[in-house]
């Protein structure tokens, strides 16, 4: 009996201490909670709201600046109401549009209908595009957001704004989700794409490209070491190159950005060199 | 005799009326699922996408709430409790198996004595396995009805051949188990080898088949992107993450069954009241130690690619996987592995005091000891120290100034290669404890192996060292496969050279079974315990990178339980599931001793 | 333990471990399309 009490005794304190150890040993970090799902109030919204509420979903929940940017991996989408009419006669064109809105609609469902030359998967003689279907999967977005965002595009394209904004949104649309803000996005790993994401290159030269507000970064691993790089992108002001104005740069970078992807850009601005 | 008999015919009392129990839950279950699939049919036809619906979605009120009971740490601690019985009861026939075959092979008695010791073990777990089983579907039923009636409608296939599956299984143990004294000798003995390899297939069929359901809420297959099943059943269970996920348990069950078998010995050890008892069970805890550690080495590569592939199939399930908040629970998973590991060696260690030969060896241990606590240390070493973008910016970066270099990838690769790599030479110092090697050339070898472990652990520490801080990520990443690999080379070939220096060599003296100190037996203890907390702590993960997905991109958790919660709150849900799963494993050893136990009540039966 | 029994032996095999493991550091390198040596 006395074995079996010390077996008990030593399992119930090894256990004890795996617990105190996970509860106090390290930090108690809260995970976001689940995004909340908000009605759209589609009824009292302007024109403007409506493209409005498309570039959010556009730079937001829909992940679609992840490829159409100035870095190429994708075409952009300035000039979509001058070249759409020429695409939907395109011999290539496999889809069923008959004007720039539903040729967006359909873009953005089955992106395979049109491939613009040069950007289809590999291997694929771009008759298959790398894009995915925005209704499904992880992007999810509901039949009223991806109007929004053709809405959003038309104007954006120079073309003018044909869609209207749904009505009808009592049965099948219950659950639309505004929730672009509360949506942990992804973590990126492809410094380049950092480097537009948080437009950097806005007002920093990097490789030869990009504005001249902030100094130049190309090479700048070879004058500044990591720490340096670290403190700059963290706390702008902390030291201001010569000839360059304080205060230019936002302040709140480490809270835009995971601690992945600081190091990521740490490492890719101290490694060019 | 007659005592026996009574014995066995109470445990199939047992067994019969917990089957009842079984049938009855059953029953109520079909009753609900059949009013709720009927609903979702409704829905299915007004939806006109053929037989199957889209997956619901839910509302707050989809989910019943019962006497204030949680539900999902009602699911959860059923869960729990289901898997570690499942676990140990499909990993003991596998090595009843195989150690029966041994016995077979070397006619030595002993092996076959183990053998039926280790089933007896898992024939009362077994019958809880299946009673908590169905207290988990009850659980899920009740709790997530809806959920549960989307499963049951793309599954409904294979949990006809499961509740099949489950019969043969049930069939074949108890044949193997009841008529292990029966089937002896020659043609029987063959029998009773082919039923046990029949319970095998069936348990491990079994475990494939409930993997396939839980893979597919997490890489869902066969269903479009609203969840309209398309009707092949092979796709839904063929899914993305089954096979790491199947190849990952298979692994860690043996492991786990060894370890909780071991644990069995030791408490036996530590009652025995003989000699001989007490000489029966240090061998069989020696046993159970090893092959809880062989099947723990390969362990962490399957985990691996588990990762791995988990990032292949959703890079955003593996960043949640291995950033954010669950970083810091991969450094309670080192302080947990390096308790297995530390424990496992430190058993290994007190077991040489069987032999007179061992006096030779224990003055290395020491170092041992300290180079395995060390690199210990710095595997537990917290990467990423931050906790807010406040306290980010005030550090200047998320490195701790002075520890912040051990704890980065590579430092942490070196030591867990190098731990491996002592494990490996503490059991070679356990093997070589009792032998005396008689080839003539026994210096020039113990001088090539000290080279090889020299040459091994400098390449280690080269790869780690020079690339891990010296280069780029993409080097760090890549110099972690040469140096697995010089690990593995390390401890290939010194057993076979060992095997070379020991040809024909000469025992000490006679290997004295049970001469080991009783503080060894806690030892093993500490190895199941660990691996139990370890194995709930990684369910959580394994469930928990899901988020606030029932299935995920598919069927949206909406209950208040939605959210995941922190790591204490999981780390005290895990230990409480755990005591009580204690619990549960002392009344199965409990069972197993009573059975043999007999009392003969005076002047209570008629004289005659 | 002697020099030629032990030592002489001990010098050879790490010489030739240690080669070894270079090899399969180098091997495993250019597997993944790297170099031993980083060159930035």
């Amino acid at each position: 009996m006395r074995q079996f009490l010390s077996v008990v005794a030593f399992t119930l304190i090894t256990i004890g201490c795996f617990t105190a150890y996970s509860n106090y040993g390290i930090p108690q970090i809260e995970p976001a909670p689940p995004p909340k799902e908000e009605k759209l109030d589609l009824g009292s919204m302007t024109m403007d709201q409506f493209v409005a509420l498309g570039e959010r979903l556009f730079n937001g929940k829909g992940t679609c600046t992840l490829c159409h940017n100035s870095l190429g991996r994708a075409p952009l989408l300035d000039t979509l109401g001058d070249v759409t009419p020429g695409r939907l006669g395109d011999a290539r064109y496999e889809g069923e549009a008959g004007n720039v809105e539903e040729y967006l609609i359909e873009s953005l469902v089955e992106p395979s209908a049109f491939v613009v030359e040069g950007f289809g998967k590999k291997g694929t003689n771009d008759t298959e595009s790398p894009m995915p279907d925005v209704s499904g999967g992880g992007i999810s977005l509901s039949e009223a957001e991806i109007l929004a965002v053709v809405a959003y595009l038309q104007e954006r394209g120079g073309s003018e704004v044909t869609v209207e904004i749904p009505t009808d949104v009592g049965e099948g649309d219950e659950d639309e989700e505004e929730e672009e803000e509360l949506e942990p996005r992804e973590a990126v790993s492809d410094p380049k794409l950092l480097v537009s994401m948080f437009m950097c290159d806005a007002c920093h030269m990097i490789d030869g490209e990009g504005g001249d507000i902030g100094p130049d970064l190309s090479g700048i691993g070879a004058a500044r070491d990591r720490a340096y790089l670290r403190r700059a992108i963290l706390d702008p002001n902390a030291d201001i190159t010569e000839g360059f104005e304080p205060d230019q740069m936002p302040e709140d970078m480490a809270e835009q950005m995971y601690v992945s992807e600081l190091e990521i850009l740490v490492d890719f601005l101290a490694e060019n060199k | 005799m007659n005592r026996s008999r009574s014995n066995k015919f109470r445990q199939a009392l047992i067994v019969l009326a917990l089957a009842v129990v079984t049938v009855a839950l059953a029953f109520l279950v079909f009753d609900q699922v059949n009013a709720i699939a009927a609903e979702q049919d409704v829905a299915a036809e007004t939806a006109a996408t053929g037989n199957y619906g889209p997956a619901p979605k839910l509302t707050a009120a989809d989910y019943p709430t019962i006497a204030g009971v949680n539900s999902r740490v009602a699911v959860w601690i059923f869960a729990q409790l289901h898997l570690w019985f499942a676990a140990f009861v499909l990993a003991v026939p596998i090595f009843v198996f195989i150690i029966e075959a041994i016995g077979m092979r070397t006619r030595d008695k002993r092996y076959d004595d183990m053998a039926y010791e280790f089933i007896k073990v898992s024939i009362t777990a077994y019958s809880l396995t299946a009673v908590l089983g169905g207290l988990l579907l009850f659980s899920l039923i009740v709790f997530y009805p809806q959920l549960f009636t989307y499963m049951a409608r793309i599954f409904k296939g294979s949990m006809f051949y499961y509740a099949l599956l489950f019969f043969v299984e049930s069939a074949a143990l108890y044949i193997y188990y009841y008529g292990w004294h029966w089937l002896q000798g020659g043609f029987k003995k063959w029998v009773h080898l082919t039923i046990g390899l029949v319970l095998n297939a069936a348990g491990t069929t079994l475990m494939l088949l409930a993997n396939a359901w839980l893979t597919f809420m997490m890489s869902p297959a066969g269903v479009d992107p609203a969840g309209v099943f398309n009707g092949d059943a092979w796709a839904a269970i063929n899914n993305f993450l089954w096979n790491p996920i199947n190849i990952h348990r298979f692994v860690a069950n043996i492991a786990y069954g060894g370890s909780i078998v071991g644990a069995y010995a030791a408490f036996k050890f530590l009652t025995a009241g003989t000699q001989q008892e007490r000489a029966h069970y240090d061998w069989m805890g020696y046993n159970a130690n090893f092959i809880a550690i062989c099947a723990l080495l390969p362990l962490p590569f399957a985990g691996y690619y588990l990762a791995a592939e988990i990032y292949a199939y959703s890079q955003q399930m593996g960043i949640t996987l291995m950033g954010g908040i669950f970083a810091w629970l991969f450094i309670i998973q080192a302080v947990l592995i390096g308790t297995l590991f530390l424990s496992a060696n430190y058993y290994l260690w007190c077991g040489m005091g069987r032999s007179d030969g061992a006096r030779r060896y224990t003055k290395y241990i020491k170092y041992l000891a300290i180079v395995l606590v060390g690199a210990f240390l710095v595997w537990f070493t917290p990467h990423t120290l931050v906790l807010t973008n406040e306290e980010l910016k005030s550090l200047g970066g998320p490195y701790h100034k002075i520890l912040g270099p051990l704890g980065i990838m590579p430092a942490k690769n070196t030591a867990v290669n190098v731990m491996i790599i002592f494990t490996a030479l503490s059991f070679m110092f356990y093997r070589r404890a009792n032998k005396t090697a008689t080839v003539s050339w026994v210096n020039a070898g113990n001088a090539i192996q000290v080279a090889l472990y020299t040459a091994g652990i400098a390449n280690i520490m080269f790869l780690g060292i020079y690339h891990g801080y010296f280069t780029n990520t993409v080097y760090k990443v890549a110099a972690s496969i040469p140096q697995v690999l010089t690990t593995l080379v390390v401890i290939a070939a010194s057993i076979t050279l060992d095997s070379f220096i020991y040809r024909r060599s000469t025992d000490v003296g006679p290997v004295h079974w049970g001469r080991i100190p009783a503080r060894a037996q806690y030892a093993l203890f500490l190895l199941a315990v660990a691996f139990t907390w370890l194995m709930g702590l990684m369910g959580y993960i394994r469930s928990g990178i899901r988020q606030h997905w029932h299935i995920v991109d598919i069927m949206r958790d909406t209950s208040p339980d939605a959210f995941t919660p922190t790591l204490g709150y999981a780390a005290n849900v895990v230990s409480v599931a755990a005591i009580l799963f204690m619990a549960m494993v002392i009344f199965v050893f409990w069972i197993a001793q009573v059975s043999t136990s007999k009392t003969l009540p005076a002047g209570y039966w008629k004289e005659g | 333990m002697t020099i030629k029994s032990f030592f002489l032996p001990f010098i050879l095999a790490l010489v030739a471990f240690a080669v070894g493991f270079l090899l399969l550091d180098l091997a495993m390198m250019n597997m993944q399309g790297l170099s031993l040596i980083f060159h930035n």
